[in-house]
């Protein structure tokens, strides 16, 4: 009897409290891609976000999203206003990136970040994004793609990530938005009427778009940034007038503290040639040449780059967290000063590795 | 129905089984949160805290084995009692039971805060605490056996967690611990004390003592138990050190979770949601071992139902979840308890031991 | 607790109470049923005879018993017993066995000039079924013989298998109506005597009326009567008992039922289908390793799908996302009710393959399998992704090689959903925690239900969810506290391999 009553009370409880708000999944419409923009003249930001809309089968609709615009002036009030033009609630949880765009950027990514950061729902895996122009457009458009926008955005900065580009996410972002001794850098995303393309990589000073790095310098900035194994560079010969484009098989960057105002970087790159079409590497003596001409280029456009970096005093490169990791009592404003006039010098070496399948 | 009050051979468990007490008393909550913590005192050294902190603590457990052993592997209070006469004892006794039935709630308490930051915005905790503390009292009233069941297994779920851990060695930064001593040895003795809310456990060892079969040899599964936590704090300080910056760190109030989020398997995204819903079986096994040595001591100090008992603490620990809904009422409770732990075990235990000796010298002579 | 049930006993059945008090009453009351005969031999009547027709051979008594009763005059009982040519005979005056032997195929012959003791022979009418294969169990490899209902032919088959005068055989009759044979086995000088005593203590403090079936005894022996686990392990393959018994358990055999219940028994032997013994220990610990995943998806899995689907979307991937979503667009209920709707339906099949005769039954299921869930999907009742995913769970719950395991592993999956419905993932695990709680407090004879997982007995782990080989399994499992626990000597079964080089 009494047992039964324990069962009889603990039910009610377990009815009583089946009032959790529940995300069915069809009930809920999930933003896949946010873009904010900054809109100068009502001083308020502009949120975009793209909705896929599913279908009743797997293969039709798919591509199709609903977009929606928002004006606000926090970009914590966006989502309450896009929310009034949608039937089903609003979801975060699988967003896949967020698109900024260039005015905003330029203006600071701060509120946006902060509004991220606080919001448990949104992963830490997700792609943060700098658009040339508006992020709203760049979002609006309709484009020739497989997958819907978002998803497409999402598996273009991903796969090139394998290749030329510097590994990046949200993480990775407030990573060195918040450490000592370097600075954010984020894709760079621009488009046409008929595509969306990866235009380069945006640098940030703290969390200001500043300056841009093409896609022809992201090999230079991939090498000084991180070891890889599958980047690849066109390499102009000019001794030879002639375009050989390697890739690399496995790239090491190691750092030295020479002393408190000198940093070595020393790369080591092995290569193979993919493409060569008036050079024909079939002695020891083509090959070497080969290879110094390589080795110098790529040392001296590295070292242009770091010049280029420091003179705009960003630190991309996180050169400053690695001299910090090396400096007992580092002080931040000792290295602000000291970083603009810091003596960094490249040693790299190249040497080529396979030939190809072709003789 | 279980005896509690002989702990005969059908109740006890095995020596090598204190292996897993320990270790699963001792990961709790802390093991998502602790690294910020430490690194609010000692920055990216505090990992040698951690080691101090582990080794402190082996000594100390070693110190609460001999306690009992010396009174013929009797419990707490029964040492109390025998050290300090029935009255003063008591006292001691009861001071202790409120300490490990408040050490239940916030156990519970802070979990719930988690689940309703990152889960359910909307979850009612009244409800949910009822829920969980019948799971508890279910367990409970099962015998140490039936609680001890529940450690063994909820251990093989946290190694399981912690070699999610995994990522931050193929995603983080070595440089990040570098230099190593960077902070006065000072400052990695402050980081001690917030890591001891995470190594606390080992004060239980005199509640369950007269339920371990052949207790002598349980001493260095103890001694091994609280190093083997050592080493996962350890690497799970080392990877969190890894994979965020200090300043970012101190941004964080569960690192851990943060770190998870990035975890994308083949079949299961977001990993956070899966990796807090199972690290909720640490959470209920070390509020079970607490919530049982709460009733066990309660029930050696008066005699009364064990049953009575344990449905009593239910009742009022649901009372206390309905009555304290502020968050920061708990953490402070918390900051409190810990503290309360810390000196528990670096200085109340010691000089318990002292205190023994002295007067097991004066009965030699 | 016993006092109690003695007064009970005598205030409610009195009927059975009803003794008789001599002889002649008792035949008197034998009589009113149309199926006893008594007739008498000789002219001066000088012999009864007495018998239930429907008990007793008569044929055999025909041809074997009335040519002695016929013509020569006896001068007693014992000299009657000596010509008969039957070993089964005794004399007796002892009502209670009268009553006793009558009714299990004796007949009664008596002296007119000697009331008072009476000659009962044995003329057992014989009817059972042929030994067959094993359905329930069944094995492609293997032998396949089975217990039937009769319990002399099923200790027969065990002791086919046991050549030993160690194997001992205690009976108990039980059910006070039924008056069951229960035959409690072991093997003395293994089996533990404290196992053995307590299930001689429990069968025979059994106050049922009726013993039908052993399924009767193990659910009112079993230490938690209100579990919907199993306490005890049942099997008709006599191999496998033979084996329990071997290991050092305790096996009963109950008149009236081809199943044989072994105890104590523990968790991860419901996952074990005596094929595994045949087969090489690799294959053997991958197929016990897919039926304990089998099992875990088949509890988890709908619960699952409810708790992502209801509050978890974050965690579908992204490239799942459309499917799901899509088979989901048109569905009007919330994943519980689809699901909940799904699982009956599935009960509801399997209930009525299960009553109808085989033939309809496997109609049954062809139709309800595909028109249904065809027709569901179609109508938009259910998501086709969740029809695959109860019908794997309802195939996975069959892959049990213990029946009794399987009808638990599906009734505990209700639950875990309407946990699941309220907080998600954790839902499930506060589920699982209390299945885990509850398996952890049950007990099978006193020893605990999920050794040797807990408490750890590393040893016995070499046969549990995985198979070590033979030559590994040195000693007897631990939970049986067997008396005498090596099974042979690891260094002699090795050194002959040496040898055999």
């Amino acid at each position: 009897m009494r047992k039964l009553l324990v069962i009889i009370i603990l039910s009610m409880v377990l009815i009583l409290s089946g009032c959790i708000r529940t995300k069915i999944i069809d009930d809920i419409q999930l933003v896949l891609m946010n873009g904010y923009d900054w809109d100068p003249v009502n001083d308020s930001y502009i949120g975009t976000a793209v909705i896929p809309l599913y279908g009743n089968s797997e293969e039709s609709n798919l591509q199709d999203d609903v977009i929606y615009h928002a004006e606000s002036n926090t970009s914590q009030n966006i989502r309450n206003k896009i929310q009034t033009k949608t039937p089903y609630r609003i979801e975060t949880g699988k967003l896949l990136g967020i698109l900024i765009g260039e005015e905003l950027a330029k203006k600071g990514l701060e509120e946006i970040t902060l509004g991220i950061s606080e919001n448990q729902d949104i992963g830490r895996g997700l792609y943060l994004a700098v658009v040339k122009g508006e992020s709203s457009e760049l979002l609006s458009q309709d484009y020739k793609v497989e997958k819907n926008l978002p998803r497409y955005i999402n598996e273009l900065i991903e796969s090139n990530m394998e290749r030329n580009f510097p590994r990046t996410n949200l993480h990775q972002y407030f990573y060195s938005y918040y450490g000592e001794g370097m600075d954010p850098f984020l894709p760079l995303l621009a488009h046409t009427k008929t595509e969306v393309y990866l235009e380069g990589l945006a640098l940030l000073d703290g969390d200001k778009y500043v300056d841009s790095i093409s896609f022809d310098e992201l090999f230079i900035f991939k090498m000084l940034f991180e070891p890889n194994d599958s980047a690849s560079y066109q390499f102009n010969w000019k001794d030879k007038d002639t375009f050989v484009v390697v890739s690399a098989i496995s790239s090491t960057v190691d750092r030295e503290l020479t002393s408190k105002e000198k940093i070595n970087f020393k790369i080591d790159i092995k290569g193979t040639v993919t493409e060569s079409a008036d050079v024909k590497i079939d002695s020891f003596e083509v090959k070497g040449e080969l290879e110094k001409a390589i080795a110098e280029d790529l040392t001296k456009k590295a070292e242009d780059l770091i010049a280029r970096l420091q003179k705009e005093n960003i630190d991309p490169l996180r050169i400053g967290a690695f001299h910090k990791s090396q400096t007992r009592d580092w002080k931040k404003k000792e290295w602000d000063e000291l970083y603009p006039t810091m003596n960094i010098e490249t040693e790299l070496e190249f040497k080529i590795d396979q030939s190809n399948i072709t003789e | 129905m279980p005896n509690h009050a002989n702990s005969d051979i059908t109740q006890q468990v095995s020596p090598f089984l204190i292996f897993f007490i320990i270790h699963a008393s001792q990961v709790g909550e802390g093991v998502l949160s602790f690294e910020r913590f430490i690194a609010e005192k000692a920055g990216y050294d505090s990992w040698i805290s951690i080691l101090l902190t582990g080794i402190i603590f082996s000594i100390a457990i070693f110190l609460i084995c001999k306690l009992s052993i010396r009174n013929n592997g009797e419990d707490l209070i029964a040492i109390h009692q025998s050290l300090f006469g029935k009255y003063i004892g008591g006292f001691f006794s009861l001071f202790f039971i409120a300490y490990f039935f408040l050490i239940t709630m916030t156990v519970i308490r802070s979990y719930i805060e988690i689940i309703q930051v990152w889960i359910f915005p909307d979850l009612s905790v009244f409800l949910f605490s009822l829920i969980i503390f019948i799971l508890l009292l279910y367990y409970v009233l099962g015998g140490l056996r039936i609680v001890v069941g529940l450690l063994f297994f909820s251990i093989f779920t946290t190694t399981f967690l912690f070699s999610f851990k995994y990522v931050a060695f193929t995603n983080g930064y070595f440089s990040n611990l570098l230099p190593i001593m960077d902070h006065s040895f000072t400052e990695i003795l402050q980081a001690v004390e917030p890591m001891t809310y995470s190594f606390l456990g080992p004060e239980l060892i005199l509640v369950y003592a007269p339920f371990i079969h052949q207790f002598q040899k349980g001493i260095k599964w103890a001694i091994i138990g609280n190093l083997f936590t050592m080493l996962v704090y350890f690497l799970s300080a080392f990877a969190i050190f890894l994979y965020f910056n200090e300043q970012q760190l101190l941004q964080l109030s569960w690192p851990t979770l943060h770190m998870w989020k990035v975890i994308d398997l083949p079949f299961i995204e977001r990993f956070e949601y899966v990796g807090i819903t199972l690290h909720f079986i640490a959470i209920i096994s070390t509020a079970a071992i607490y919530y049982w040595a709460c009733t066990q001591s309660l029930f050696r100090l008066t005699g009364l139902s064990f049953k009575k008992i344990a449905t009593a603490i239910l009742i009022i620990s649901i009372g206390f979840s309905f009555f304290i809904h502020d968050f920061l009422v708990v953490e402070f409770i918390m900051q409190k308890i810990s503290k309360v732990g810390f000196y528990i075990i670096v200085a109340y235990f010691p000089i318990l031991f002292l205190w023994q000796s002295i007067l097991l010298g004066v009965k030699k002579k | 607790m016993s006092g109690n049930k003695q007064n009970l006993h005598t205030t409610k059945n009195q009927f059975l109470n009803e003794k008789h008090t001599t002889l002649h009453s008792l035949l008197t009351y034998m009589n009113k049923s149309t199926d006893f005969r008594n007739f008498p031999f000789q002219k001066d009547k000088a012999i009864h005879v007495y018998y239930y027709e429907s008990l007793v051979d008569e044929k055999k008594i025909q041809a074997n018993i009335f040519p002695y009763l016929e013509n020569k005059k006896y001068r007693g009982l014992e000299r009657l017993s000596l010509d008969i040519p039957s070993d089964n005979i005794l004399i007796t005056k002892d009502l209670k066995i009268i009553e006793e032997k009558l009714l299990s195929g004796y007949i009664l012959i008596q002296l007119t000039y000697e009331k008072e003791n009476v000659l009962l022979i044995a003329a057992f009418l014989e009817h059972n079924r042929d030994i067959t294969a094993p359905e329930i169990e069944y094995s492609v490899v293997g032998p396949k013989v089975s217990f039937i209902e009769d319990i002399v032919t099923n200790i027969h088959l065990l002791r086919r298998r046991i050549k030993l005068p160690h194997l001992q055989i205690k009976e108990v009759v039980v059910g006070k109506i039924t008056k069951t044979r229960v035959a409690i086995v072991s093997i003395d000088g293994i089996t533990d005597m404290e196992n053995l005593n307590t299930v001689t203590q429990r069968i025979s403090d059994i106050e049922f009326d009726q013993i039908i079936d052993s399924s009767f005894i193990a659910q009112i022996i079993s230490d938690n009567t209100s579990s919907p686990f199993p306490g005890l392990i049942d099997s008709e393959r006599p191999d496998r008992v033979a084996s329990a018994l071997v290991e050092g358990k305790v096996a009963i055999i109950c008149d009236g039922s081809p199943h044989v219940l072994i105890g104590p028994t523990t968790l991860p032997e419901f996952f074990a289908a005596y094929e595994d013994y045949f087969l090489p220990w690799h294959i053997a610990t991958a197929f016990r390793l897919i039926r304990l995943f089998a099992v875990l998806f088949s509890v988890l899995i709908t619960p699952l799908y409810v708790a992502v689907l209801t509050f978890h979307y974050q965690i579908i991937p992204i490239d799942l996302l459309g499917t799901i979503t899509t088979s989901r667009k048109d569905i009007p209920f919330p994943p519980i009710l689809e699901a909940l709707i799904l699982e009956l339906t599935i009960e509801l099949l399997r209930e009525a393959g299960a009553r109808l005769p085989v033939k309809i039954g496997q109609t049954i299921g062809i139709v309800g399998g595909i028109v249904i869930g065809t027709a569901a999907v179609e109508a938009g009742l259910t998501s086709n992704v969740l029809l695959i995913l109860v019908a794997l769970a309802a195939l996975a719950s069959f892959t049990t090689p213990i029946y009794r395991i399987a009808n638990t592993i599906r009734l505990i999956r209700f639950p875990f959903i309407i946990f699941a419905q309220f907080w998600g993932l954790i839902g499930v695990l506060i589920a699982f925690l209390f299945t885990l709680g509850h398996l952890l407090r049950l007990t099978s004879i006193g020893r605990p239900y999920t050794q040797p997982l807990y408490p750890p007995r590393w040893q016995d782990l070499k046969d549990s969810f995985i198979r070590l080989p033979f030559n590994k399994q040195t000693n007897r499992p631990i939970f049986t506290r067997a008396e005498d626990s090596g099974r042979m000597n690891a260094n002699r079964a090795n050194k002959k391999r040496g040898k055999r080089k």
